[in-house]
């Protein structure tokens, strides 16, 4: 019964592929696969009668139908709270960048210092943008720095299909040491208790790294393909809002603003949401913002809710992942039995395998955890890997060909069409690009926790 | 909708090349580096640039199209349908060395819209694609031209010494091709107004902010200040 049931939840976890692949919404695909992946393994638990698997997960099977319907559905997503939080925090810090029009001095600066040097200054955009995201989120802070850089790119010459990429691959390293980000990957690993088994600062001990290397690799990629022929294009852009103009006059001790929290996180210790706090209030002293009591109170109040907008329809999928994720862990016997003796338990191995198939992390396939990687962490975690490999081993995918690479991230669409670049053109180049990236990092984490 | 397509038109087409400088300058990357007083000497300088190099091809080639004319001059023109959208729409484009590309659905849809709006007096005389490929022929004769035509030769230092980084000037490179095509094509015009004309046949909201923008970056209208 228990190969049954192995079967039947390995036809539904490819059965999440298919519809992720094919653009189904998630949020709902999630949800569907918690229900599916609940019901199955607790009928499979009434029903096993194989002596050796009852011994081998006495405690795992013997679950009421109350306390599993109340760990994925309810402690599920409540266990998420925090991240919430950390999210909405963060989107807030993003809308004050923009507002005191920091981001906006922080591009046009470096933009002045490379002039019309076409690698030069997208290295240096490059550089700014990935310092940027490694503190703000969200597709609203990606949309309104991208309208700032990606047409100082395409003034210089640059094709578009290596701007976009330059830009969107920029991105998604800050995302490496993004505490944001973290937050919701972190949510992938929770003890019994909630809490999680995978602290920050394990995760900048190699994020930090994977940082740098995927910075150096956009690098190479500019220097490389920026000799290529020149463009000059007549293009008219949208203004982004109508009042836009003129704000890129933030103070030069404004500029730090971007990394203060990271930083205070990292070298002080002190907590994200104060980070994100101290680091919009010095935004907003700095930049001249706070005049008083009865503006500044606006002010917050039409940033915060602005923010909120922002992260709102990422917040529906994050809350229905955790109840996924509980529920993988019902499943977890029936995975072991069906793929224990399959799946090699050498992390040697695994890293290949992960490195070398490394563009399943694209379109919400198997390797990430926004979209079907969720459950191959199930099964990994079944296997008894430590989370201090496993946790790298799938953020890098995650990270790398989703987030950076994949067109179906939201803010990665929005560029694609904002520069008029076929997708078939943008992921010839992002997916090349983000298979070197995640097999370096690959190597890079086995040496270190392989 | 806050304007008419021919109330806009009308407004962009009494613009003067100094006014125009000033959207271009908007655009510049550098523009910060500039007093007002610099980028009126910029402006002329780049229409003079412009409007000379047509003048010369036109004594060389009295009386031939843009295309034949482009063609002749060793250029490869190209004529996709491409369609364009969004926030950011891309017109025509020139590839080093020699390959000129006019992407013809915004040619067509702006087309109808001269002909539904009937904006065809307000505009008579100027055709799309000719402008376009105008514009995008200066940009080849420049890269020819590069070691001694103005929009390439002419510089800024941007470090301070002992370090040295010197930069062209994006925009002269745009508003003398701006001439280049007005004088080429014979239009009455800034061939600037094809920003607003084209861009309203796909997004008539951008093509608005983009006329407001316009005439804030020409000095004609104050933005409002955000609350």
């Amino acid at each position: 019964m228990e190969y049954v049931i192995g079967i039947l939840l390995l036809v539904s976890f490819f059965g999440l592929v298919v519809y992720a692949v094919r653009g189904g919404n998630l949020m709902l695909g999630i949800f569907v696969m918690g229900i599916i992946w609940t019901v199955l393994p607790m009928v499979g638990n009434m029903l096993v009668t194989n002596p050796d698997f009852i011994a081998a997960n006495k405690e795992a099977i013997s679950i009421t139908w109350t306390e599993a319907l109340q760990k994925v559905f309810q402690s599920g997503p409540e266990g998420w709270g925090s991240v919430l939080v950390n999210v909405v925090f963060g989107a807030w810090f993003g809308r004050v960048l923009m507002k005191t029009g920091i981001a906006s001095t922080l591009i046009r600066t470096t933009t002045e210092l490379g002039g019309d040097k076409p690698a030069i200054t997208c290295i240096l955009l490059c550089i700014v943008t990935t310092a940027c995201f490694s503190s703000i989120f969200g597709a609203g802070a990606v949309v309104a720095i991208g309208v700032i850089v990606l047409p100082i790119f395409m003034s210089l010459g640059i094709p578009k299909v290596l701007a976009t990429c330059a830009f969107m691959l920029s991105v998604g390293a800050g995302m490496f040491v993004n505490p944001v980000l973290y937050g919701q990957y972190s949510a992938f690993f929770l003890g019994e208790d909630g809490k999680t088994l995978y602290p920050y600062e394990q995760h900048v001990s190699w994020g930090i790294y994977a940082l740098l290397i995927q910075v150096a690799v956009v690098i190479i990629m500019v220097a490389v393909l920026s000799r290529e022929k020149k463009v000059h294009s007549w293009a008219a852009t949208a203004p982004a809002s109508a009042k836009k103009r003129r704000g890129d006059n933030a103070p030069g001790i404004a500029l730090i603003a971007p990394i203060i929290p990271v930083l205070l996180l990292i070298v002080f210790k002190v907590p994200i949401i104060l980070g994100f706090i101290i680091g919009s209030f010095y935004a907003l002293f700095t930049c001249g913002k706070i005049k008083n009591w009865s503006q500044t109170c606006r002010m917050v109040n039409k940033d915060f809710f602005d923010g909120v907008v922002d992260t709102a329809p990422l917040v529906g999928f994050l809350l229905m992942l955790p109840m996924f994720n509980k529920a993988a862990e019902l499943c977890v016997p029936y995975f072991n039995a069906l793929l224990g003796g399959i799946i090699p338990n050498n992390t040697l191995v695994i890293s290949i395998v992960f490195a070398v198939l490394a563009p399943l992390g694209m379109f919400r396939g198997p390797f990430t955890l926004f979209g079907c990687g969720a459950a191959t962490l199930g099964i990994l975690k079944g296997i008894g890997f430590s989370t201090a490999y496993l946790a790298p081993l799938i953020i890098i995918p995650s990270t790398v060909m989703n987030v950076s690479c994949c067109i179906t991230q939201s803010w990665i669409i929005w560029g694609v069409n904002y520069t008029k670049v076929s997708t078939k053109e943008y992921l010839k180049l992002s997916t090349v690009v983000g298979w070197i990236i995640c097999i370096i990092l690959q190597i890079m984490v086995y040496v270190m926790f392989g | 909708m806050k304007y008419v397509i021919s109330e806009m038109m009308e407004e962009l087409i009494k613009l003067d090349a100094m006014e125009w400088g000033g959207y271009a300058f908007y655009h510049e990357p550098l523009e910060r580096k500039f007093t007002e007083e610099q980028k009126k000497v910029y402006i002329r300088k780049a229409n003079a640039c412009g409007e000379q190099e047509a003048e010369e091809l036109l004594k060389e080639y009295p009386d031939t199209g843009i295309k034949a004319l482009a063609e002749d001059m060793g250029f490869t023109v190209k004529m996709p349908k491409t369609p364009a959208g969004g926030g950011h729409v891309i017109f025509a484009q020139y590839v080093e060395p020699k390959e000129i590309t006019v992407f013809t659905d915004c040619v067509e849809k702006a087309e109808k819209l001269i002909k539904k709006e009937h904006l065809t007096s307000l505009l008579e005389g100027i055709d799309l694609t000719e402008v376009l490929l105008a514009h995008e022929l200066f940009h080849g004769i420049e890269y020819r031209k590069r070691k001694e035509i103005f929009t390439q030769t002419e510089k800024i230092q941007l470090w301070k010494r002992p370090f040295s980084n010197r930069s062209r000037i994006l925009c002269l490179s745009e508003m003398a091709a701006m001439a280049f095509a007005k004088k080429m094509t014979g239009i009455h015009c800034s061939p600037y107004i094809l920003d607003v004309l084209l861009m309203y046949a796909y997004n008539e909201e951008a093509a608005e902010a983009l006329y407001e923008e316009i005439l804030e970056a020409a000095g004609i209208r104050e933005r409002e200040e955000e609350c």
